[in-house]
Order: C-alpha cells, then structure tokens, then sequence
C-alpha cells in the first residue's frame, strides 16, 4: 500500500477518501471526537456526483466512517454505489447493525476491510465506555458474521485510563475472532476543540505499564528523513463531511471548501489548505529538529486540535515517545 | 489458448495512474502495479473478446509480430490467472 500512496502523491492525485457519511451515532462512547451539528446530510444524489468526480480524479479507495455510517438509511445504496463505480471500500463502524444479511451484502461488494472498535474483552468494561448495554455483544457477533463471510476484519482497541489493563485479554479475544488486533493511544479533544475526552488519555506511568503489558511493539515507526512529507493529509487523502466541507483529514479540520459550492477537483487542486501542507516538510514543523522523531508517529492534525496550530507537540504523543525510545534502548 | 476468453475477476478495481495501472484485489488487499501495455491488456480482458483478439490488436497498435504478442499475452494471461485476478469463461 505504501507505493500505491507513493504514486498517488507523485500524481497529485487523492488515492484514499475519507466520507464521514453522518455524524449520527447510536452508541455514546465516552472518547468520541465527533460533534453532531445536525445539518443536512449529502444526498445519494450528491453522493453520486461526487463519486463520478472521485473517478475522474483517480481515487482508488473510499474509507467510509461516521458518526455510525450505518444509521443512514440509504447506507446500503450508497455502499453498492460505490462498489459499481470501482471503488476499494473500507467501512468503519461499531459494528451494532451488521446481521448475517448485512455481513453476506458486504461480501459482494468491493470491500478491502472493515474495521471496529474494541475497549474491553468483556460486555461490563466495553459497554461502559460505548454507554449502551448490548454493544459488546453486537460487536462480537458482527466479528463473527463477517469473518464467516471472508471479510477482513480490524479490531482497534483504544487504551484509556477505564480500560488499558484489559489489554492482554482483549488481544487474546481478537485473535480468538480471527480478526487483527491493533491499537492507539491517541485521545484527542473533540471536534468543537472541547477537551473533555482527554481526562482519559493515559500519562506517563500508565503508558509505561500499557507498553510493558502489550509487549511485543506492533508499532515500530518507519525511519523518517526529514525532508519527507509529514503525512499524507492534503497529499494522497482527504475527507469529505456528511455536510460537505472538504477537510485535509479527519482530525485536521482546516476548511478546504464544500462541494455543494465548488467541485471536488477544484477545491482539491486550488484550495490553499491543500496547498500549504503540500509545499511542507517535516523539517518545516517542530517535528523536524525534535530528538524523539524516530519514535513517534506525528499526527499534526491531533496537535493542531489541540494546540490551535499545526506546529507544535502534545503531552499524550510526547510521551508516547519518551516510552517507545525507553523500550528501544532497553533492547 | 487463443480461442479462450477470460474476464477480470470480480473485487478487482483499477486505475490509470501516471504511466502506470495501478490494481487492488480487494478480497486479497493486495496492490499490483501494471506498465502501460499490461494495463492495456487488462482493459481487454472483458469476457468477450477471445486471447486470439486481444492479440491481433496488440499487433496493429504496437506493430510487434504476431508470434511476439501471442508469448507475450500468453504468458501475462498465465500469471493473472495465477494471481487469482481473471477467470476463464470459455
Ligand atoms: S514528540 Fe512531538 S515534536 Fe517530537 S516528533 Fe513527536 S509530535 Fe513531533
């Protein structure tokens, strides 16, 4: 996947789009970043004319999120859709709705992966943090449907303070699913920059002990040269909201434009948005001469929510840093 | 083999991208890249043209023997159908 990223960029071309389909969610996960300002959702008609527009760019792949993508109504048209004009789908969603029928209607179409969110192996812990009862065993059972229907199946557990120690028993769990387990750590404020959600992010110490529990580093960061892009935000990905607006990514909500007044080609050749971040570095951001570069992934757009500006660090990525280059030095 | 027909398998999406055609195998996740005659090979790969005519338009637009295009489709058929990317249908 990196080469095709690789090639994309070359081109200036997006190959991953991200559809934030509706900011409607049935589950209230105690963490969540999005904000429901309850304006009118994108049509299937304007659904269809972006996707004809996506083509014409070049894109390859759709990443399809929400909110809980699910809850649209259409939300089965729109995949199908999708899947006709050639798209590579990767759906995100908590799973609540998928049946043995829905998880059969993914397997026909042109679905890469489908991935989940986990926070406790079992249904007190998970459903503590989604707020609903039920949700852990929805969750499993769509695991299990999807993964008898051949579908590649992510299961993401995000640590906080309620649930790092769970760890062990959650990955157990998903390998016992079949599916793949992976991690973050990464809590950021939410969307309308309040920073509730970051009284659970873990601090140094529960980072130490969540690493030494992982164990093995699933996470090895790739060797950074600093005169590489930082991210692919702006370069080969972007997001589009349920209302919309174009942003670099999910997380880096710098406003581009909005398609129901300008084409997607247009705001993704001429938006200064896009522009700035393709004309930067990392050498360019604080990143650049920072020490702990080569243990950390930097996510600029969970600096820039919450800092206010792209160029800077936060505690949780810092001293994620600090632990990884402890545990590298250990070695 | 020229007078079998074979078509892309389904879950396979392409695009052009610069000189290259760029293909995902999405019941795979896997990436594959094509240079430019491949890719065009790819294109017609529709399940109703037979090998022998994906042949004969390689030649009048490539201006290559007929017996060059024929090793050389036949044996790109051959890895497509082992990377589980085309299917036989006649
Ligand atoms: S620790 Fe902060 S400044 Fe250093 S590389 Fe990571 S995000 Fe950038």
């Amino acid at each position: 996947m990196k080469k095709l990223y690789d090639t994309y960029i070359k081109a200036g071309i997006p190959a991953n789009v991200v559809l934030e389909v509706t900011y409607r969610c049935n589950l209230k996960c105690i963490h969540c970043y999005v904000v429901n300002r309850g304006e009118n959702e994108l049509t299937f008609e304007e659904y269809s004319h972006l996707l004809d527009d996506l083509n014409t760019l070049g894109t390859l792949i759709l990443t399809v999120t929400g909110g809980e993508p699910l809850v649209r109504r259409d939300i089965r048209d729109l995949l199908e859709m999708m899947s006709e004009k050639e798209f590579a789908i990767r759906l995100f969603t908590a799973g609540y709705y998928i049946d043995e029928d829905f998880a059969h209607f993914l397997s026909q179409l042109n679905i890469l992966e489908v991935e989940l969110s986990i926070y406790g192996s079992r249904s007190e812990l998970h459903d503590s943090i989604t707020g609903v009862r039920g949700s852990f065993d929805h969750l499993v059972r769509a695991v299990k449907f999807l993964r008898k229907h051949n579908i590649k199946v992510n299961l993401k557990f995000i640590a906080m303070k309620p649930n790092y120690r769970d760890v062990v028993s959650v990955k157990e769990l998903v390998h016992s699913l079949d599916a793949n387990f992976y991690y973050d750590v990464v809590i950021t404020p939410k969307d309308d920059l309040s920073i509730d959600p970051l009284k659970l992010r873990l601090d140094l110490y529960q980072l130490r002990e969540f690493y030494s529990l992982v164990k093995d580093r699933p996470y090895i960061f790739p060797q950074r040269d600093v005169n590489e892009y930082i991210c692919n935000a702006g370069l080969s990905t972007m997001a589009i909201s349920p209302y919309g607006d174009v942003y670099p990514c999910v997380q880096l909500r710098l406003l581009a434009g909005n398609i129901r007044e300008k084409s997607i080609v247009e705001i993704w050749k001429k938006s200064e948005v896009f522009k700035s971040l393709r004309g930067k570095r990392i050498k360019d951001y604080r990143c650049g001469s920072c020490p702990l570069l080569p243990y950390c992934s930097p996510c600029i757009g969970s600096i820039w929510l919450e800092k206010g500006d792209v160029n800077g660090c936060t505690e949780i990525l810092r001293n994620r840093a600090v632990v990884l280059k402890e545990l590298a030095d250990e070695k | 083999m020229r007078e079998e027909i074979y078509r892309r398998k389904k879950g396979v999406v392409h695009r052009k991208i610069l000189d290259e055609y760029i293909l995902v195998d999405t019941r795979e996740g896997e990436v594959l890249t094509l240079n430019e005659v491949g890719g065009e090979i790819w294109d017609l790969i529709d399940g109703r043209r037979s090998v022998a005519e994906i042949i004969r338009m390689l030649v009048e637009q490539y201006e290559v023997s007929e017996e060059d295009a024929e090793g050389d489709v036949e044996e790109f058929l051959t890895q497509l159908l082992e990377a589980g990317l085309i299917e036989r249908v006649k």
